[in-house]
């Protein structure tokens, strides 16, 4: 199963809010300037990788990029590989799962 | 010492704080017999308690001698040879040497996390020196004041590392050396080790001198870890941080491998991908690193056979699900302040009752003493509350450069060097210790400790600041340094770069708000609540 862009954004969007604890994002707002910790970019990492795969966003492209825009352009250009998105569109799409 | 036995009972440990008294955490080892001789490398196993009287390096060029061609230091697809470590130390310990660095002299090493920096680390420590590990990310005037503070003369830096530097500071830039014999230098287990700067209340960082002594009675038996030739441990820490003492001379002083994590920035993916590729099975982690990695990536905890917790009050629900998850895995609760050489308290993850709320930081190590005491330095009946004090052989030297701090701190009580932590605490019935909280403004960011008056000075050293308010605010990996200000109008453009001069990154607040006036309570004073609830 292929993400369509659509998709994607919001599976992103939903992630950034579950671990910045925002409810809105704005294509221009900044991981680090809008409460992101080094810590939060661990976690966004996770689960980036979570839902997208290993080293669709790795720390250097975060750190390089930070505005929600620039984040997920990263992920729509190295996450052409078919995934699965019924993980990240359910309810709970971006806390994770809990052992 | 009269015999060079290799091994001694804990210097001055002949008495502890008191072990009559039923609210004193003692040691479990019984530090007033005599250990007897034992090899290095076999110590403390058979009888607990002694740990050997020599430096770091010599200890390092022992296990030279014994297993010269195990791997000491892994990085990227490179593997470092005990034989190897040793040898490209002394000759940096030679250069060093000629540079004239002596016994007691502090070295600042300015390098990235690479087998070279572990060279030159236990170069320094070879040659009679004390390292001090420089983040390059440091503003230029906090590094001033550390090579001030610390009178550092020399500095070593690797190719892809920049610090500006004092001009007085002889700047070395590490190569490989064709000496490789060891120095003949004679370098005293008291002496300093190792120079790890922390926040200071009074706006000035304070460096605190651990000793050799600190390290080897940390790591002598270091059951904490189950330190042992088998030991694969991945060191990711920042090398300014004190956790790095563990990381690397836990397994160097055992005849293990220290694998050093490639990157500058900590991720979930490239933690695992370390572990795997390097069959790592020792890590050590921040309380908020380690509930990110219990919520993102519980399995990369998966393989490994033994992991150590530190930093901060852990949460009780990560530590229950790391324990359910990979119920084989001992996770040890460790607590202890910079200035008691990392670690003083241990508490065991499997211990923790159904019903506890937080989790106990348990009881001394063997080779560390912690008692709780009221104001007057007398102990407190069990289950009062008090500050949790801690002595023997992992008390620091003091704060280098700082007499007046370090008497303040390191009092002497019953005849003994007691370092007060600041940190309270009570005795339970269980005999554990519960951290409650600090007697004075400091806080722990990820492991980092910051003395919110140290922020609030860099603060309204800014002219348009007349009063400032730095406070913790948030929950989980949002918990961030914010602050208030009463300012001539606003929030100043250039606030952020006037306080980026002086402060360290992770010391910088990131929000920061302005008020025409602080909010006052009852008592007339800052009604901090009132200012967190700004940020809500």
């Amino acid at each position: 199963m292929r993400w369509e862009p659509a998709d994607r954004a919001a599976a992103v969007a939903a992630i950034w809010r579950e671990v910045l604890n925002r409810e809105a994002v704005d294509p221009d707002d900044d991981f680090f300037a809008v409460g992101g910790t080094s810590l939060a970019a661990v976690k966004f990492l996770a689960e980036v990788e979570e839902v997208f795969g290993i080293d669709v966003l790795t720390p250097e492209d975060l750190y390089r990029g930070s505005t929600f825009t620039e984040v997920l352009a990263v992920i729509e250009a190295n996450s052409g590989a078919a995934v699965e998105p019924s993980a990240a569109l359910g309810p709970s799409a971006a806390t994770g799962p809990t052992p | 010492m009269t015999e060079s036995a290799g091994v001694t009972e804990s210097p001055g440990a002949a008495e502890p704080l008191s072990t009559a008294q039923p609210n004193t955490v003692v040691t479990q080892a019984d530090l007033a017999q005599p250990s007897g001789a034992v090899e290095p490398g076999s110590v403390g196993r058979a009888g607990g308690v002694g740990f050997p009287e020599l430096s770091v390096g010599e200890l390092v060029a022992r296990q030279a001698g014994r297993v010269p061609g195990a791997v000491a230091v892994r990085f990227r697809d490179r593997a470092v040879t005990y034989r190897e470590l040793d040898r490209a130390a002394n000759g940096v310990a030679w250069r060093l040497r000629e540079a004239g660095v002596r016994q007691g002299a502090v070295v600042g090493v300015a390098m990235g996390r690479t087998p070279e920096f572990v060279v030159v680390l236990l170069g320094v420590l070879k040659a009679g020196g004390a390292y001090l590990p420089i983040d390059a990310g440091w503003p230029a005037a906090r590094l001033a004041t550390m090579v001030g503070l610390a009178s550092v003369r020399v500095v070593i830096t690797d190719a892809a590392t920049e610090v500006v530097l004092p001009e007085h500071v002889t700047h070395l830039r590490f190569h490989a050396s064709s000496r490789d014999d060891g120095p003949e230098v004679a370098v005293d287990p008291g002496g300093a080790a190792v120079v790890n700067f922390t926040s200071g209340s009074t706006g000035e960082p304070k460096g605190v001198l651990i000793t050799h002594r600190g390290i080897t009675s940390l790591l002598f038996p270091g059951d904490f870890l189950d330190l042992s030739a088998d030991t694969v441990l991945l060191a990711h820490m920042s090398p300014s941080f004190d956790g790095m003492t563990v990381e690397l001379w836990g397994p160097l002083l055992h005849g293990g491998t220290c694998v050093l994590f490639d990157g500058a920035f900590p991720s979930a993916a490239r933690l695992r991908a370390a572990i795997r590729d390097n069959k790592v099975n020792t890590l050590t982690l921040t309380a908020a690193l380690f509930n990110v990695v219990v919520d993102s990536a519980p399995d990369l905890l998966d393989p490994l056979s033994a992991l150590v917790i530190a930093g901060e009050p852990q949460s009780p629900r990560h530590v229950r699900a790391a324990h359910a998850r990979v119920p084989g895995l001992p996770i040890i609760n460790a607590y202890g302040p910079t200035e008691t050489t990392v670690i003083a308290t241990t508490f065991p993850i499997a211990e923790l009752a159904p019903e506890a709320t937080s989790v106990p930081i348990g009881r001394a190590l063997p080779h560390r003493e912690v008692a709780i005491l009221g104001p007057d330095l007398r102990r407190v009946a069990r289950g009062e509350v008090g500050e949790i004090c801690v002595s023997g052989p992992g008390v620091a030297l003091g704060y280098v450069g700082r007499p007046d701090l370090t008497a303040d701190r390191f009092v002497t009580v019953e005849g003994r060097r007691v370092y007060r932590t600041g940190d309270l605490g009570r005795l339970t019935a269980s005999g554990d210790i519960e951290f409650l909280g600090r007697a004075d403004r400091q806080v722990k960011l990820n492991g980092q400790r910051i003395e919110l008056e140290e922020v609030e000075h860099a603060l309204v050293a800014h002219p348009d600041v007349w009063q400032a308010v730095a406070l913790v605010h948030g929950e989980g990996v949002t918990r961030a340094l914010k602050a208030v200000l009463v300012t001539a109008g606003g929030v100043p453009d250039d606030l952020r770069g006037a306080v980026g001069a002086v402060l360290p990154a992770y010391m910088i607040p990131g929000d920061v708000r302005a008020v025409d006036a602080l909010p006052l309570n009852q008592n007339g004073k800052v009604d901090r609540a009132a200012l967190a609830a700004l940020f809500d």
